[in-house]
Order: C-alpha cells, then structure tokens, then sequence
C-alpha cells in the first residue's frame, strides 16, 4: 500500500498548478445505492475562475466512467487549510483542489476519510444544495493514503487551539476538542439501509 | 661517433606496447559495433505501436439520443517484441459557449457494432494482442451522447491508443463524415 510520509503533506505553492477552490456550501448525502449508504460530504465549488471544472462537471453525467488521482497536502501558502488534490484523467484530464479551512470544514475531511468519497458540485458564492438537488455532482473515491494520523494531530491541534481562544484551559480544552471529534465520528458513521442490510425472507428454493 | 646501441629489450617493449595498442583499438571497435548492435536491438525491444486511420463516419441516432462515431483503425507493431493495445480513446476537443476549450475522452464501444452493421467489415476492440511485426485493424466505435456536445463547437478529433506497457501512441486531424445508409 502506498502510504505518504508527514513531509510530503507539506506542499510548496509551486506543487499546484492551479489555485485552491473555495468550498461555498456542502451538505451530506447517504444513499442506499452508493457506497453502502454511508454519508458521503458534498461541496460546491467556487468554480467562477474555473469554467473548465463546471464543464467537466456536466460533461461527467453524459459518461458513466471517470479515473481521478487524489492526494491531500498542506500548502505552505494556506497554514490554516488542507487541500485536496483530485488529478482527473477522464473523461476530462485536469487538476482540481479544494481548500478546506481546517476549524470550519474540519468535518467535511472527517467524512471525506471516513466515507471515502465526495460530491463535488460547481457553483458560485451564494448556492446551496438544497437551492438544486438535482444540480449536476461528481462523486469521486478518496482513499485514506495514510493521510488519518497526521489529520488527526492536526485537527486535534486546531481545535484545542480554538477552545482555548474560547477562553478554555489546555486541559478543557483538550478534552472538549477530543469530545466533538469523537461526536463528529460518530455522526458520520450513520448508514442508510441498503439492500443488503436486510436479511431475505421465505424459504430458499435452491436444493 | 659512438653511440649505445638500444637494448633489445626495449625495442621488445615498444613493439609489444605497440601490438597492445592495435589490438585495443582492434578491441575498441568491436565494442563499438558491438555496442550499436544491441542498442539497435534494445530500440527495436522498446514497445511502440504505429495507428493509422482509414475511413472516420459518425451517425446520429435520435431516437437514442447520441452520436455513434466509426473509425477504421490500422495498428502495426514494427518492434521485436510482442506488444497489445489495452486502451482506444477518442478524445474530442470541443469550444464551450463560455469559450473554454475542453477536451473529452470516450471509450471505445463494442456494443455500438450494429449502428454500422454493413459496414463493420471487422471489429477492432480493445484489448488486442498484436504480435512482434504485425498489423490489426478494424472498425472502433464510440458513442457520445446528444446532450454532451450540443451547443458546443467541436474543434478537432485525436484517437490514441494506450499499450499494454502504458505507452500512448495518437492520429490527430481527424476529418470525420456524416454517415448516410447510401454510402
């Protein structure tokens, strides 16, 4: 298995050929169809700058297949944010990243790794996915790469710091911090049923 | 006049440095035939498949909403090893109404045979063994839907071809025909 040494997490600026998207909205979606009905994050995209990425989008509905390469860095120019780098290689070849601020959209990377995947949608400042639920999305797969651990320090980090500007002592804060980690987890491990999740009724008739 | 006469010795030593250094060159060149003998064998080892394009239609079908291109596709392998196609793409390069330009890549469609059923002489569908010295060829096919390039302004065609060593081998300029059942 591949896995990324702590270093490689932290990218130089020139590492990216494009600049991070901003994340607009994002929202959840289980689906007893998808990914054994675990609840997959879904952004929309600031793609205003990034026309080809809303094209791509909308070209992905009309072919069933599409192959991406994901890697998750923390650039040196964005201390606060981790990004995701999404290599596409079809039906369209280009480079997508998305910033996640690591306090707010912390639990959009919490059920990024722990789904294993993300809708992405274009959109610009402003839109919801509940404004459009039919809205064209990408769902893409997003293996853990061993990205968890050092995720884990660092939005144990972030957090603590974060409750501690709340006026909290370090060790209340550490354990508030642990606590909504633990409650995101928890909250992100809810399923749909999916077929099946229910065992077949009536007797077999294979002999 | 008085003069030492040279030591046999080193008149032996000047022509066996002598002899030493024809047959090194001797040696030398060899070496160096011998080198640009493997070289060439080694270039001739490297995979490299060679597509040339014959006849290119393409056909709407409304009722099914979606275009069906067929391309007559001749692959050689003039190398000394086995090679086989694992991939064909059709990539279209098209112009947005936003001006973006956008290039799509389609998978080649063997479920598209009967849209051009009298014409599909021979199927050429990935994954394709072609042999150390040989040639396939055949129609390939891909389906793109109505609604992906409606509006849009199609800029060119390219279709490559991915090799089982992951080697890509292209035919740009592609001038593509509306297909008729006359023709």
């Amino acid at each position: 298995m591949m896995r990324f040494e702590k270093r490689v997490f932290g990218l130089p600026a020139q590492a990216f050929h494009s600049l991070p998207l901003k994340i607009v909205g994002d929202a959840g979606i289980a689906s007893a169809i998808i990914g054994d009905g675990r609840l997959i994050p879904a952004v929309i995209l600031d793609t205003t700058e990034r026309p080809d990425i809303a094209e791509y989008i909308r070209v992905h509905r009309f072919v069933a297949e599409g192959d991406v390469n994901s890697q998750w860095g923390r650039p040196e120019t964005l201390p606060g944010s981790v990004v995701l780098i999404l290599r596409v290689d079809r039906p369209v070849e280009l480079e997508i990243l998305i910033e996640f601020e690591i306090v707010r959209h912390g639990v959009l990377v919490e059920q990024v790794l722990m789904s294993k995947g993300i809708y992405i949608q274009a959109g610009k400042e402003g839109d919801r996915v509940k404004h459009d639920v039919d809205a064209p999305k990408v769902i893409m797969e997003i293996p853990d790469m061993g990205f968890r651990p050092f995720w884990d320090k660092l939005y144990f980090k972030y957090l603590t710091a974060g409750m501690r500007e709340r006026g909290l002592r370090r060790s209340e804060a550490k354990r508030a911090a642990r606590a909504l980690i633990e409650e995101f987890k928890q909250f992100g491990a809810v399923r749909m049923p999916t077929p099946r999740s229910h065992s077949f009724t009536g007797q077999s008739t294979d002999k | 006049m008085n003069s030492d006469p040279i030591p046999w010795t080193d008149i032996t030593i000047a022509l066996g440095t002598v002899a030493a250094l024809i047959v090194s060159l001797i040696s030398l060149y060899f070496s160096a035939a011998a080198k640009s003998l493997a070289e060439r064998q080694e270039e001739r080892r490297t995979p490299k498949l060679i597509p040339a394009l014959g006849q290119a239609y393409v056909r709407s079908l409304p009722a099914l909403q979606v275009h069906v291109y067929a391309l007559y596709l001749t692959v050689s392998n003039p190398m000394d090893s086995d090679n086989a196609i694992s991939l064909i793409d059709l990539n279209i390069t098209y112009l947005t109404q936003s001006k973006t330009i956008m290039t799509v890549k389609l998978r080649a469609e063997p479920s598209d045979v009967d849209k051009f059923m009298h014409k599909a002489a021979k199927h050429l569908a990935a994954p394709v063994r072609v042999a150390a010295h040989d040639t396939v060829s055949g129609w390939c096919y891909f389906r793109v839907a109505a609604d992906l390039l409606k509006g849009v302004s199609i800029e060119g065609y390219e279709l490559t071809l991915t090799d089982s060593q992951g080697q890509r081998s292209a035919v740009g300029s592609l001038l593509i025909q509306e297909y008729n059942d006359a023709l």
